[in-house]
């Protein structure tokens, strides 16, 4: 077993945090990249080299030869300095000074420069894994052989795996909950436990008394807050203190020991710095403890303990907070849903979940062309404008009785349908956006949005076909938005199909108008009414919308336009922080958890590797090839901060390669699992995100529509 | 006569109350679908339904029934009078088979309803006390509850101003859950109806010669299909 070296700068970490290391290796061997010499002896067991001076390009070679497991063959990036802290050095992406401001306008260049650099890159290690392809068998790739979860027990099959290793399991069974890679727990800062992920109370007892115990330890003896703690290489251990709850997550999984080395621009900062190690733990707990706030409103929950200490909160949560939060910590985990026993995923909502949590709380909104979108924002701008007529009395016999009998025809009784209402959206399937609308001077987060989201698919569970006519009033509190008060969603959703005569598939929309005041219900389902009426009115634009939802779901740009050898890709907006991608089937033809569980791993380990930034190369590629003379500094091509990483997984059969390419406006990322050159796939990368960015309008929402 | 068919059936609102997982969404889902689904999830807030209804017994009396089906939770009882405010009927369930907690809930709402509900003294909430999952019960006799319980509903019964009726039912198998909604409208006046019914028809000639009531209802939808009244 060949291991990396344990990279230096861990140890000694400084940070306004302990940080304890009980012994160190090296956190994945999968992992972490290293500066690895490109005259590989072939043929043997091999550890990685450092290389003193890298030059433009640093590969790693990870092999073990006698394992059939699938490994980081090389990574290659792109570095002109020479950076020998290489590995979790948490530094600045090394890079070019700028010469002067003169840029590149033409694509082909861009195009180009690219090629020639990843081919650079990956020559060397090409031969190589080819030989060692062609003695391999070929079968299907099992998320078994990628390593990503320590097989200890030898599970033989990815069924048994997960029902050993990952499935939720709430009884007594103590080494069966041992063998669980994941564990969330929410306690009472007391120590009275209030929810776990795995493991009946009884087990999980003893355990609870011994965090509360090092957290208090921490806090009285040395003045430090606890977060975390590696034990071994294998293990890390996380708290998050949201006193009077403490949040804890354990885990063994290769992809969330990295260090994440996200050049994210999120809200977040000066966690990322001090914990950027533990971030996606961090974030992970802070989601749990959100849905908490959602549900209940900070104040509630600190009058509560505030009463008593060993106040038990499991007294004002229902079965389905329980559940909520079993499924949160599934998909925050491994992007599957739960499951019963032998239930198949039915839907790719967990996944999406995973994803825009990993592209740093990014939301997926719904492809329909600008025209439809711009039609569906003017009945929801329109709805702020209807009055409140004569027989809305009754709407509002409480509070507003007197000023309507007395001044029915002065302008003051004209009030407003819509006055109390904040936000509005329509969603076409329970986590995708097709249009939203916002006051001018208030927004939600996407943090925000997604619990929002997620509570309204928990509470629509119940009418899944629509076949019934109900409308829902829920009490929310919006942690970002406000974490002491409770907004309340009105919630309708509808089946386009039902006013359709010829329809062949069911085409649901939900819309969903939040409120500040309480007594607004039949307000908001007043403008429910107009809003559905305006869209079913006309059957031609009816017709439309419904088609364009239906294709919008399974998005199969890859078909459109023809980059045959990319199953699968992400495209982020930086600047509005929302996603697309395809429909994970593209990947293996199925929609499996194997699959699932492969794709994950891949974007987390795409995502997490220490991208490079490659502007000064592209220049200077540029300028070999241009000369100097070719100036156009009006019509910028903005090659400032591009960065790519190319990860490549070979092995029992089968080659995936990931790559990534972002600059100031876009995330991108791609997988293939067939053969493929560096040309074909720059081209076709770019191919994608030229498309991307011709139908930007069409792909996303945007900031949404303010009145 | 009463049956026109311009006219839409009266709508009357009922609210169900009581603790948690006694089997409030059940029984309604019963009631709207005909169906039970064993793994129904907790009630999040309220949920709002309505559904036409023609009583079995009298096939001339159909109503618009408006059903709010509230969250049993502890946590959302300070959304809960909005609920009730304007309802005609509360149907205040509780679990015969957990007996103890849940009619000690069902009582405290009854008496919330005694304290709140009524805006008006001579149109009281009409109560309803169902006691759901008769199919579990372990009695075999007719008579589900224990002597000391139906006492005690009883005792409820009598230290009430407003009406109460005692139903049994079960969400599971259905038995029961049509008879609470049939005796809901067979138990009404006629005169509820004819008064109505008279009111809207007036409404509707003024509005033939005065244009009034397309001026209530279309201008604000202006142009829009009423095909989806509801």
């Amino acid at each position: 077993m060949s291991e990396l070296s344990p990279s230096p700068s861990r140890n000694g970490e400084t940070s306004n945090h302990i940080k304890y290391n009980v012994s160190f290796s090296s956190t994945s061997k999968l992992a972490v990249p290293s500066i690895a010499n490109p005259t590989l002896p072939t043929g043997e067991p091999t550890t990685a080299i450092n290389l003193e001076n890298a030059g433009p390009s640093e590969s790693s070679f990870i092999l073990e030869e006698d394992d059939h497991h699938l490994q980081v063959v090389s990574t290659s990036r792109h570095s002109v300095a020479s950076d020998s802290s290489y590995p979790g050095s948490g530094g600045q992406d090394s890079e070019y000074e700028e010469e002067d401001g003169n840029n590149v306008n033409s694509s082909h260049i861009e195009e180009e420069a690219l090629q020639n650099m990843l081919s650079d890159l990956i020559r060397s290690n090409r031969s190589y894994v080819n030989v060692r392809d062609n003695s391999l068998p070929l079968r299907e790739l099992s998320f078994l052989d990628l390593n990503i979860f320590p097989n200890t027990h030898e599970a033989k099959n990815e069924l048994e795996f997960y029902e050993k290793h990952i499935q939720i399991q709430k009884d007594n069974d103590e080494p069966a909950f041992h063998q669980k890679l994941k564990h969330f727990f929410i306690l009472s800062t007391a120590g009275k436990p209030i929810f776990s992920m795995h493991g009946s109370d009884d087990l999980i007892m003893g355990y609870m008394g011994i965090i509360t115990t090092i957290v208090c330890t921490f806090e009285e003896s040395m003045k430090e807050d606890f977060k975390s703690i590696m034990v071994g290489d294998k293990t890390k251990i996380v708290v998050l203190n949201k006193s009077p709850l403490l949040l804890v997550a354990i885990s063994q999984i290769s992809y969330e020991l990295m260090s994440s080395n996200t050049d994210s621009t999120s809200s977040n900062k000066e966690d990322k710095e001090s914990d950027s190690d533990d971030i996606l733990l961090i974030n992970q707990l802070n989601t749990l403890y959100k849905y908490l706030l959602a549900i209940l409103s900070k104040p509630t929950i600190e009058k509560n303990f505030h009463n008593r200490m060993n106040y038990d909160l499991r007294k004002v949560l229902t079965p389905l907070d329980f559940q909520n939060l079993e499924a949160l910590c599934m998909k925050l985990t491994y992007g599957l849903p739960l499951l019963n026993q032998g239930e198949s995923i039915s839907d790719t909502e967990s996944f999406d979940f995973f994803i825009g949590e990993l592209m740093d709380s990014s939301i997926q909104s719904v492809k329909v062309t600008n025209t439809t979108r711009m039609k569906l924002n003017n009945i929801l701008l329109s709805c702020k404008r209807l009055k409140l007529r004569d027989d809305d009395s009754a709407l509002n016999r409480s509070s507003e009785t007197a000023s309507l009998i007395f001044n029915r025809t002065t302008k003051e009784a004209e009030k407003y349908l819509g006055d109390d209402l904040l936000f509005s959206f329509l969603l076409a399937s329970s986590n995708k956006i097709l249009n939203y609308m916002k006051p001018k001077n208030h927004s939600l987060s996407n943090e925000d949005m997604k619990l929002l989201f997620s509570m309204i698919s928990a509470a629509e569970y119940q009418n899944r076909g629509g076949s019934f006519d109900e409308d829902l009033w829920i009490p929310l509190c919006l942690p970002n938005f406000n974490p002491n008060g409770f907004l309340y969603v009105f919630v309708k959703k509808i089946s386009l199909s039902s006013y359709l005569q010829s329809s062949t598939v069911d085409q649901y929309l939900t819309i969903v108008l939040v409120s500040s005041n309480k007594n607004t219900f039949f307000q908001m389902r007043e403008l429910s009414r107009f809003i559905i009426n305006k869209i079913v009115k006309r059957e031609q634009f009816l017709t439309t919308l419904t088609d364009e939802l239906t294709g919008s779901t399974k998005l199969s740009i890859l078909n459109d336009i023809k980059v045959p050898a990319i199953k699968h890709f992400i495209y982020k907006l930086k600047e509005t922080n929302q996603f697309i991608m395809n429909d994970m089937v593209h990947f293996n033809n199925d929609r499996s958890m194997n699959t699932l569980l492969q794709l994950v791993y891949f974007y987390s380990i795409l995502h997490n590797s220490r991208a490079t930034r490659i502007k000064s190369k592209l220049k200077s590629t540029y300028n070999q090839q241009q000369g100097s003379n070719f100036v156009n500094p009006i019509n910028t091509y903005k090659i400032d901060n591009k960065k790519l990483t190319y990860v490549k997984w070979q092995g029992a059969g089968s080659i995936v390669t990931g790559f990534m390419l972002s600059d100031n406006s876009f995330e991108f990322y791609c997988l293939s699992n067939e053969e493929i050159d560096s040309k074909e796939l720059i081209s076709s990368s770019l191919k994608i995100i030229r498309w991307c960015e011709k139908y930007r309008k069409r792909l996303f929402l945007g900031g949404g529509v303010v009145f | 006569m009463e049956n026109d068919i311009d006219i839409p059936p009266p709508s009357y609102k009922i609210v169900l109350l009581g603790d948690s997982s006694v089997g409030k969404t059940c029984l309604v889902h019963r009631f709207i679908t005909n169906k039970f689904d064993q793994n129904t999830a907790n009630t999040i807030g309220a949920a709002f339904i309505t559904k036409k209804y023609t009583s079995a017994n009298k096939p001339d009396r159909q109503l618009k029934f408006e059903i709010w089906d509230t969250a049993g939770q502890e946590r959302y009882r300070s959304l809960t009078p909005m609920y009730y405010r304007n309802a005609k009927v509360a149907l205040v369930c509780f679990d015969m088979n957990n007996f103890e907690t849940t009619f000690k809930t069902a009582k405290f709402w009854i008496e919330q309803i005694e304290l709140n509900g009524a805006t008006d003294a001579s149109d009281p909430i009409e109560i309803r006390l169902v006691g759901n999952k008769m199919d579990l019960f372990d009695k075999p006799q007719p008579e589900d509850l224990t002597e000391e319980q139906q006492n005690r509903a009883k005792d409820q019964k009598q230290e009430t101003n407003n009406t109460i009726t005692f139903h049994r039912t079960s969400a599971k198998d259905g038995s029961g859950v049509t008879e609470v909604f049939d005796s809901i409208i067979d138990n009404l006046d006629d005169d509820f109806f004819k008064f109505y019914f008279d009111k809207k028809r007036a409404e509707l000639e003024a509005g033939r010669d005065g244009d009034q009531l397309s001026n209530i209802l279309g201008s604000r939808l202006q142009n829009t299909a009423t095909s989806r009244c509801c």
